[in-house]
C-alpha cells in the first residue's frame, strides 16, 4: 500500500484544509478512502454515531499536483484509513504558507499519514515541519460498510436557505429544545419548528426553489404537502457550524419521518450528511 | 518596603505576574538588595520561575527596615490587581506597593487617570525562601532567539499539548500519538552554541508563560540546556530585569513527568558544532529537581 501526494497551489491547499476542517467539525473519527481518482471522507451510520452518516467526495485532481497511490491489491486498488480529521485539520492549518505540502502514508510508531512542508523563513534554510497523523488501516472485509450511500427515495427535495441564516435560527432554537422538525414541500417552502411544553417556535422560509428532479416517490404528489423529519438539533447544528464557505448549491432531501439528507456542493468537493429522524 | 512602578513598567510587572501564574498558584515575593524577586514554582517542583526587577526598574525602591522579608500569596489575587492589560496601559499612571507587616498584607495602589485610586489589600503568608539551584554558565548548550521565532514554532503545537523539545522540535501526544516535528536551522537563532547531539524533553505549558512575556517585551530568549535530566533554563534579560524559567527535563529512564501532565513531549536535539569541545561541567551542574528550599 502506498500513497504520496503533493499540493503546490496555495488556493488548493486552502480549499483542502477547509474541507478537512469541515469534516473535523462533523465527526471525531472517520474513514479516509483513497482511490486513483478520488478521496472520500466517510462516516458510516452506526448506532454509536447516533445513526448519522456522512459522505464527502473530492476529486484528487482538483487539489493535488502530484498524486500516486497503490491500493491493497490490483483488483482492490484502494486504501481505507480510519483517522481523526481534527488531527489532519490541525496539521494542515499550520502549513498554510508553505511552498508545497506533501502528504503520504508512512509507518512510524504506527501507520500514519504524514503531512510535511517547508516553511519560508528569513534565513537561508527553510523550516521543515512534519506532522504524523496516526491512522488505522481498515481491512478489506469491512470495506462494504464504506460504500457510497444510495440516494434515498425522498418525498421532497428543496434548496436550503442561506446557511448562515439557517445556522442563526438553529442556534437560537437549540436553547429551547433538543429536537427540531424540518419540513418542506415542492412549492419551495420550508419550516423549521420546535415544540416544547412551554413554547413552540416556527421559522418559515419561502421561494427557496426545488431542484429539477423534484421529488415525490408517488407521481402527482400534492405540491403543498409537507414532508417532515424530526431530528436531534445538535446534529443539524454541527452540520451548519462546519460549513465555512458559501457552497455552490445546498439542498436537502426529506424522506417523510425517516431521514434528513443534506447535500452541499462546492466546485471541487461534495458533502452529503444523513440525519435519521426520531419519533 | 515601598516600591513604586511608573508608566510602561506597570504593564511589564503585570505581564511578569501573569507569566508566573502559568507556573504555580502562589507568588513568592522577596525584596532583596539587588531588586524585587518574584518567584513561582509548580506543585510537583518540576518548574520554577523567577523575575528579578532591579531597583532601577522602580521610580522608588526601599527595603523593609533592617530585616529580611519574604512572603507568599495567592497569585490569583495579585493577578486580579493587574487584570486587564489594555486598561492598565491606558489608565494606570503608577503602581505603589507597600508592606504592612502588622496586618500581614501588601497594599497595591493603582494611581489612575483623573485622580482615581484603586487600592488592593492583599494578605500574605510568611514563607521559606524559594530558590532554585541552577547554573546557566555550566550548561553545555545554549541558544538565543527572538521571541517571535519560538512563538512561531510553538504555534504548531496544539494548546493542550504539554511537553516540548527544542532546536528540533518534536512533539508527541501520548494518548493520540500524533507527532509533530519542526526543525529550525541554527542561523535562525541570534546565538547558537550547541556542543553535543543532545535531546532534552520538558514541559510546553510552562514555556508558553515565558513566551507571552518575552513577545510583549520584545526581549530575546536564551535557552541553556545540558543532558536529559538536567534542568533547562530559559532566560530573558534587559538592563532592569531578569527572568529565569527553570524546567526539569526527563532523564533517560523517565517515561513521564507526572501522571496527569504528560500529554506531549518536546524533545531538544542539537547538532555538533565543528571544532566543539566537551562542556565544562563546573561544580554541580546536574540537578534533577531544580528546586530546593534554602
Amino acid at each position: 500500500m502506498k500513497f504520496r501526494g503533493k499540493i503546490i497551489d496555495i488556493a488548493c491547499l486552502n480549499h483542502f484544509s477547509r474541507v478537512v476542517t469541515t469534516i473535523a467539525k462533523l465527526t471525531k473519527t472517520c474513514v479516509l478512502r483513497l482511490t486513483p481518482d478520488n478521496l472520500f471522507f466517510v462516516l458510516s451510520g452506526k448506532v454509536a454515531n447516533g445513526g448519522v452518516s456522512m459522505w464527502c467526495e473530492l476529486s484528487q485532481g482538483n487539489f493535488f499536483d502530484e498524486y500516486q497511490m497503490e491500493g491493497v491489491s490490483s483488483e482492490d486498488n484502494e486504501i481505507c484509513l480510519e483517522l481523526s480529521p481534527e488531527n489532519l485539520s490541525r496539521a494542515l492549518k499550520t502549513v498554510q504558507n508553505a511552498k508545497s505540502v506533501k502528504v503520504k502514508l508512512t509507518k512510524k510508531h504506527c501507520p500514519c499519514v504524514t503531512v510535511s512542508a517547508e516553511l519560508p523563513t528569513l534565513s537561508s534554510v527553510s523550516r521543515v515541519v512534519t506532522h504524523d497523523v496516526p491512522v488505522e488501516v481498515i481491512p478489506r472485509r469491512l470495506w462494504h460498510e464504506l460504500k457510497e450511500p444510495s440516494v434515498p427515495d425522498f418525498h421532497v427535495s428543496i434548496y436550503l436557505p442561506p446557511l448562515k441564516t439557517m445556522k442563526n435560527v438553529v442556534d437560537r432554537m437549540k436553547n429551547l429544545s433538543n429536537f427540531l422538525v424540518v419540513e418542506a414541500n415542492l412549492n419551495g417552502e420550508m419550516n423549521l419548528k420546535i415544540e416544547t411544553d412551554l413554547v413552540s417556535v416556527t421559522t418559515h422560509f419561502k421561494d427557496l426553489g426545488n431542484p429539477p428532479w423534484g421529488g415525490g416517490s408517488e407521481g402527482g404528489a400534492d405540491p403543498e404537502g409537507m414532508a417532515e423529519a424530526r431530528v436531534d438539533i445538535r446534529r443539524l447544528q454541527q452540520f451548519l457550524m462546519g460549513q465555512q464557505v458559501t457552497p455552490t448549491k445546498a439542498m436537502c432531501n426529506i424522506v417523510h419521518q425517516r431521514i434528513l439528507h443534506l447535500v452541499v456542493l462546492h466546485d471541487d468537493a461534495s458533502l452529503q450528511y444523513f440525519i435519521p429522524a426520531v419519533a | 518596603m515601598q516600591c513604586v512602578v511608573t508608566g510602561g513598567n506597570v504593564k511589564v510587572l503585570a505581564k511578569a505576574i501573569h507569566s508566573l501564574s502559568r507556573i504555580g498558584d502562589e507568588l513568592y515575593v522577596e525584596p532583596q538588595q539587588d531588586g524585587l524577586a518574584l518567584r513561582s514554582v509548580n506543585s510537583s517542583r518540576s518548574a520554577y520561575a523567577c523575575f528579578l526587577f532591579a531597583p532601577l526598574f522602580f521610580s522608588r525602591y526601599s527595603l523593609p527596615n533592617g530585616h529580611d522579608f519574604r512572603c507568599k500569596m495567592a497569585i490569583k489575587s495579585v493577578q486580579s490587581v493587574f487584570r486587564s492589560l489594555a486598561t492598565l496601559e491606558k489608565t494606570v499612571e503608577k503602581c505603589h506597593i507597600e508592606l504592612d507587616e502588622q496586618k500581614n498584607r501588601l497594599t497595591f495602589t493603582l494611581h489612575c487617570k483623573h485622580g482615581l485610586l484603586k487600592t488592593h489589600n492583599l494578605s500574605y503568608q510568611d514563607s521559606e525562601s524559594l530558590q532554585a539551584v541552577f547554573d546557566k554558565e555550566g550548561c553545555g548548550n545554549v541558544f538565543r532567539a527572538q521571541p517571535r521565532l519560538l512563538v512561531d514554532t510553538v504555534v504548531h503545537f496544539p494548546p493542550s499539548l504539554e511537553e516540548v523539545s527544542t532546536v528540533c522540535f518534536l512533539l508527541s501526544e501520548r494518548s493520540k500519538a500524533m507527532v509533530t516535528e519542526l526543525c529550525l536551522a541554527s542561523d535562525e537563532f541570534d546565538h547558537f552554541a550547541v556542543h553535543a547531539h543532545n535531546s532534552v524533553t520538558f514541559c510546553l505549558k510552562e514555556l508558553r508563560g515565558l513566551l507571552v512575556f518575552a513577545e510583549s517585551t520584545g526581549l530575546p530568549i536564551s535557552m541553556y540546556f545540558d543532558e536529559p535530566g538536567s534542568p533547562v533554563v530559559l532566560s530573558v534579560t534587559d538592563s532592569v530585569l531578569e527572568g529565569n524559567f527553570v524546567l526539569a527535563t526527563l532523564s533517560h529512564d523517565d517515561h513521564s513527568f507526572q501522571k496527569n501532565n504528560t500529554k506531549g513531549f518536546f524533545k531538544a536535539s542539537g547538532n555538533l558544532l565543528p571544532g566543539s569541545r566537551k562542556p565544562n561541567w563546573g561544580p554541580d551542574p546536574k540537578v534533577e529537581n531544580p528546586c530546593s528550599s534554602t
